[in-house]
């Protein structure tokens, strides 16, 4: 009789024992943090900004970022950014006058949970909002009830900053209408007239495709499509038919990490000779260059955002050799969450006030925001009908690969101008 | 289908996957039991070598000895802490551990990204050199390692399970575990031995095939899925059974897309699950019993 009651419950402690394990391992990897052990104890404060410490309580803004989930790859590094920002912005003033605290919270790139996290962080004292999360459309409607200024500071779509339902939400980058511009201009000065498109097979880029290939099409034939699972082990097959269509370029459209490199790896022993593209990701994925086999990446043209030329970024590039070591070049993705920080600290000051509904109008005067991107001169900003920041097509730089896989030069041959 | 550069990785596809098969058969045969983890092991043994090598400046041998270890502890420890205490509490019912082990292969991600990191890391190449030149392509050293060690491995398991004393108990066990135990045969132990082998197998399939397209934290899930499809596809009537359905399957994922595109691949290799599922459960080879 004891045997009988005894097993059931055994077997549930073991599956408890083993759930609960795996819960309590998801949770610590919620905890888990790259950040580099680097001394940020006296970090260079930008030009024109003094070293004064902040005195007061704290400015609270909320960041809600997917340090864990399927956008963790891209969002750590920007966490990791935002957190030096903070660190710099409370060594060199802070807000007007006071420190400036970031409380992050973490949806796990599950739309089900950004909601929840966003009105964590309201309910923290957060008086800024910061989205960078995999799912931003999801937390869109929680933004306008919240009624708290918004920034996703690397998002492309502008789901979040377009009405309806927008009057607090915000983005930085320039919108993918602006790649088409920038990618048709360069076919034309290049002399590209077939192009031949090898994508993942992710929602995102099917989405992306959906709106970026009908406005190529009108600049550009595209002779073979072909996609490949993002975890894909092999492309050979996929980038075999694109070669048989004999295309001017390849453009690749991932969301990046192994694919896209994976795809670079193949097209480089396959078409060696052709000319190839890529959106934004690959350029901002550091780490991920270094999957790829020697002098694949060469030639590889990416839609960056990065001009050491500008001054904003060569300030930045400065903050960040502290963590990273001499010579590192900032990422678009680094520059948008450095940016992002500098925003939210210009729209409080401006409105004097911590009032949500002054911050919003305040961030929406905005309109001369000197970024960390783009080409020298350029600038974000807003206005009460648009709250997409960029401010022209020089938002965007085309950067070329060298024979050492990184991405060191604009590329020679075309550049977008404002 | 006479491309030589599309058969050279879907030959090296299909080694990977029939090693993956191969640490299925091994337990299924020695512990009557599909162990879903064993992509895990293959993803921790992979990433760990990355991991100490770029990022920890490991020197090579050294990061693959102790990342292939930790693959076999790993699957000894699934043993003794998972499935074994909740096959006691189940009363030895399949889905109560089959369930703990699909916990445990994600548990085991998360706890790679946790340690590891969440990007993806670039695979190792265990031995330099120039490659072999067959026909327009070359096979590379890493390739060509890949292909070596799948054959080592299926002929010393083979002969292992065959000849050695303890691979004969592992097919007792396998037949008939009560059987096995009233024969004197240490039917714990012969659990373990499986466990820790087909963990070894795993990681050092993740470790060979990482080289490729590198690997990240989660590469795992994905491993598991191929190399249980590869074990489905050739069945378990003899050690050489995940061999075929593991080449059959690379071949599949090289020329689905040649022939039909990318996107058909997810949707074909779901149809062939599907196909073997219901018309060929015992998977190509079916072990044949004379009356």
């Amino acid at each position: 009789m004891n045997q009988t009651h005894c097993r059931p419950a055994r077997h549930w402690r073991s599956l408890a024992t083993v759930a609960g394990g795996a819960l309590l391992l998801t949770g610590l990897s919620a905890c888990g943090s790259d950040n580099p052990s680097a001394d940020t104890s006296h970090l260079p404060c930008p030009t024109g900004a003094e070293r004064v410490e902040p005195k007061g309580s704290p400015v609270v803004i909320g960041a809600d970022i997917d340090t864990t989930g399927p956008g963790a790859a891209f969002s750590i590094p920007v966490k990791e950014m935002l957190e030096l920002a903070v660190k710099q912005l409370n060594q060199c003033g802070g807000v007007a006058g006071r420190p400036l605290k970031m409380v992050v919270g973490n949806d796990e790139t599950d739309a089900t949970k950004t909601p929840t996290v966003l009105r964590q962080l309201a309910d923290q004292g957060s008086k800024f909002l910061l989205l960078q999360t995999g799912v931003i459309e999801s937390g869109k409607s929680t933004i306008e009830k919240l009624g708290i200024p918004t920034i996703a500071p690397t998002s492309v779509s502008t789901a979040i900053a377009t009405p309806p339902d927008a009057a607090y939400g915000y983005v930085l980058a320039n919108p993918i209408s602006d790649w088409s511009q920038v990618f048709c201009s360069a076919f034309e000065k290049t002399g590209v007239s077939t192009l031949a498109l090898l994508s993942d097979d992710t929602p995102s880029i099917a989405s992306l495709n959906g709106y970026l290939l009908p406005l190529l099409k009108d600049c550009v034939d595209i002779v073979a499509e072909e996609s490949g699972k993002s975890d894909a082990s092999d492309l050979n097959a996929q980038v075999a038919r694109l070669k048989a269509k004999k295309p001017d370029a390849v453009l690749v459209s991932s969301v990046g990490g192994s694919f896209e490199i994976l795809a670079h790896n193949t097209l480089f022993e396959q078409l060696p000779e052709t000319q190839r593209f890529s959106l934004a990701t690959i350029v901002n994925q550091p780490d991920t260059w270094k999957l790829a086999n020697a002098g694949a990446l060469e030639g590889v043209v990416g839609m960056g955002s990065i001009n050491p030329e500008n001054e904003q970024t060569r300030d930045l590039a400065k903050l960040l050799e502290v963590i990273k070591g001499n010579g590192y070049q900032p990422t678009a993705y680094e520059a948008q969450a450095y940016d992002s920080i500098g925003l939210v600290k210009a729209a409080i000051e401006r409105a004097k006030s911590e009032d949500a509904t002054k911050v919003n109008e305040a961030l929406e005067s905005i309109t001369d925001f000197k970024s960390s991107t783009g080409a020298p001169g350029y600038v974000l900003g807003f206005s009460t009908t648009d709250h997409v920041g960029s401010s022209g097509l020089c938002g965007i730089v085309l950067q070329e690969f060298d024979d050492n896989n990184e991405p060191t030069k604009a590329w020679d041959k075309f550049q977008p101008t404002c | 289908m006479t491309d030589v550069s599309l058969w050279l990785p879907a030959l090296e596809i299909g080694c990977f996957f029939s090693l993956l098969g191969l640490s299925y058969y091994l337990v299924l045969v020695g512990v009557g039991f599909f162990n879903l983890a064993i992509g895990a092991y293959a993803g921790v043994g992979a990433v760990m070598v990355s991991w100490l090598v770029v990022v920890q400046e490991w020197s090579l041998w050294p990061a693959v000895a102790l990342s292939v270890a930790t693959a076999g502890l790993l699957a000894v420890a699934t043993e003794l802490l998972v499935v074994k205490p909740v096959q006691r509490g189940s009363n030895g019912s399949e889905l109560p551990a089959l369930i703990a082990v699909v916990a445990v292969l994600f548990a085991l991600q998360q706890l790679a990204g946790l340690i590891f990191g969440y990007a993806a890391l670039p695979g190792q190449v265990l031995i330099s050199g120039a490659g072999i030149q067959v026909g327009s392509a070359t096979v590379s050293t890493s390739a060509t390692l890949l292909l070596a060690m799948t054959l080592l491995c299926f002929v010393g398991l083979a002969g292992w399970t065959r000849l050695a004393p303890t691979g004969r108990a592992l097919r007792a066990v396998g037949d008939n575990r009560t059987a096995a135990g009233m024969l004197g045969i240490q039917v714990s132990k012969v659990r373990l031995t499986a466990f820790l082998i087909s963990g070894l197998v795993a990681g050092v399939a993740g470790i060979l095939f990482a080289h490729k397209g590198g690997v990240s934290s989660t590469s795992g899930l994905e491993w598991a899925l191929n190399g249980f499809l590869a074990f489905v596809i050739g069945g378990v009537a003899t050690v050489w059974a995940p061999l075929v359905g593991g080449l059959l399957l690379g071949a599949l994922h090289v020329f689905i897309p040649y022939y039909f595109g990318g996107e058909v691949l997810n949707y074909a290799l779901f149809g062939i699950a599907v196909v073997f599922f219901v018309f060929r459960p015992e998977g190509l080879f079916v072990r044949r019993v004379r009356l």
